[in-house]
């Protein structure tokens, strides 16, 4: 197994059967997971937020747009595409999306991870490209695997084993 | 100084930021020490730009089981805070401050955590004094309550990320690494200054470029 690490804000795609992507300890990121399993081609966008905030500030227009589910996810779909899948085929999961700071005083960075979710869930849809599966929501930490050689699909939290998550 | 840029670019950019940000850090580790009983040091501060794609493997791993003490800054100087701990040295610290026999600690229930929020409180509140003082600005300082976060690193360090990913690529980390003689006890105390700030850490950007360009000579 050849395992890569998708860091926050970056998209990884594979070809490659013995191939691994990982996304360690996400908490309101978000891991949206692509699989052809015809053309066994995967992968994978580790997401911070939902969508650019104002794409008309200089500021946000230059920063990576991988940070972001909304202009993320054509990206990820593209780069899936260029190495052989068809859009038809693909199938999406779904994990992270989490509220790990539940503290009173901090409302505002509470629906980040649901937010995240519900703009994950939209991009797809208008992608036309339908969720298998999904591990979202909760207080807890994740880290998610996408197995390129199957498409199957893992999350590990603390003190949980890794599981295959299931339609 | 009368506004957050000054005081910021003062403990980061100004021509006396590192005897400034050792004098702030040092009354830190010595309220760390008042509080617990226990002589805890720290390193000299560290001024970074991280590439936000890089920060949890700069504390120790994203899947790393990790404490974070967090707090946001709010008033005229604002920003976020967040003492990141190993879970055993959070244990330790716990015993300490309950004066227990170290070991007696063995999870992290309520009391434990309010424990820890307390001693989050007083150290990230003991910066804020310092920094106020050196200011000059008394009024200076509005902290949240402290949010104790047992997780994965990634998952702690996505909060204190995801306020500055809207408008940047890379976070701007004041750094001290706080440890007791035995190592029994160690912890990163990050301070982040507000992303709204934009141009805030260009000299350390350009001195970084210059570092990394004359050792590709």
């Amino acid at each position: 197994m050849n395992v890569h690490a998708v860091p926050i804000g970056e998209i990884i795609a594979s070809d490659v059967p013995e191939d691994v992507l990982v996304a360690y300890g996400l908490g309101s990121c978000v891991a949206i997971c692509l699989y052809d399993p015809v053309a066994q081609v995967g992968g994978m966008l580790h997401a911070l937020l939902p969508a650019a905030p104002n794409e008309r500030n200089p500021a946000v227009r230059d920063s990576r747009p991988t940070k972001f589910v909304k202009q993320g996810t054509p990206l990820l779909i593209q780069s899936v595409l260029s190495l052989g899948a068809k859009r038809s085929r693909l199938q999406a999961r779904l994990c992270g999306g989490a509220r790990v700071l539940s503290a009173p005083g901090f409302q505002d960075s509470l629906n980040i991870g649901d937010r995240n979710v519900q703009a994950a869930e939209a991009a797809l849809e208008a992608a036309g490209i339908r969720i298998y599966a999904r591990e979202i929501g909760g207080n807890i930490g994740r880290t998610v695997k996408l197995y390129i050689g199957d498409g199957q699909v893992t999350v590990r939290s603390l003190g949980k084993g890794e599981q295959t998550i299931r339609e | 100084m009368n506004n957050q840029k000054e005081i910021w670019n003062h403990l980061i950019d100004g021509h006396q930021s590192e005897h400034a940000l050792r004098k702030v850090m040092w009354h830190v580790s010595r309220t760390l020490s008042d509080m617990v009983g226990k002589s805890i040091s720290n390193e000299d501060p560290l001024i970074e730009k991280v590439p936000l794609s890089q920060v949890p493997a700069r504390a120790g791993g994203a899947e790393a089981e990790m404490v974070g003490i967090y707090l946001v800054m709010g008033g005229g100087l604002r920003g976020q805070a967040i003492l990141i701990l190993p879970l055993t040295s959070a244990l330790h610290l716990v015993d300490l401050l309950a004066g227990d026999q170290p070991g007696t600690a063995t999870e992290l229930g309520i009391m434990e955590r309010s424990a820890l929020a307390e001693i989050g409180n007083m150290t990230l509140a003991s910066f804020l004094n310092a920094v106020s003082e050196l200011a000059d600005m008394p009024d200076l300082l509005r902290p949240s309550p402290p949010a104790v976060m047992v997780d994965m690193l990634g998952a702690i360090l996505d909060v204190i990320i995801t306020p500055v990913a809207a408008v940047r690529d890379d976070l701007l980390i004041i750094e001290t690494t706080l440890r007791d003689a035995r190592n029994s006890i160690q912890g990163r105390l990050w301070v982040l200054p507000d992303p709204a700030i934009q141009d805030l850490g260009r000299g350390i950007a350009k001195a970084m470029e210059q570092e990394s360009g004359s050792k590709g000579m």
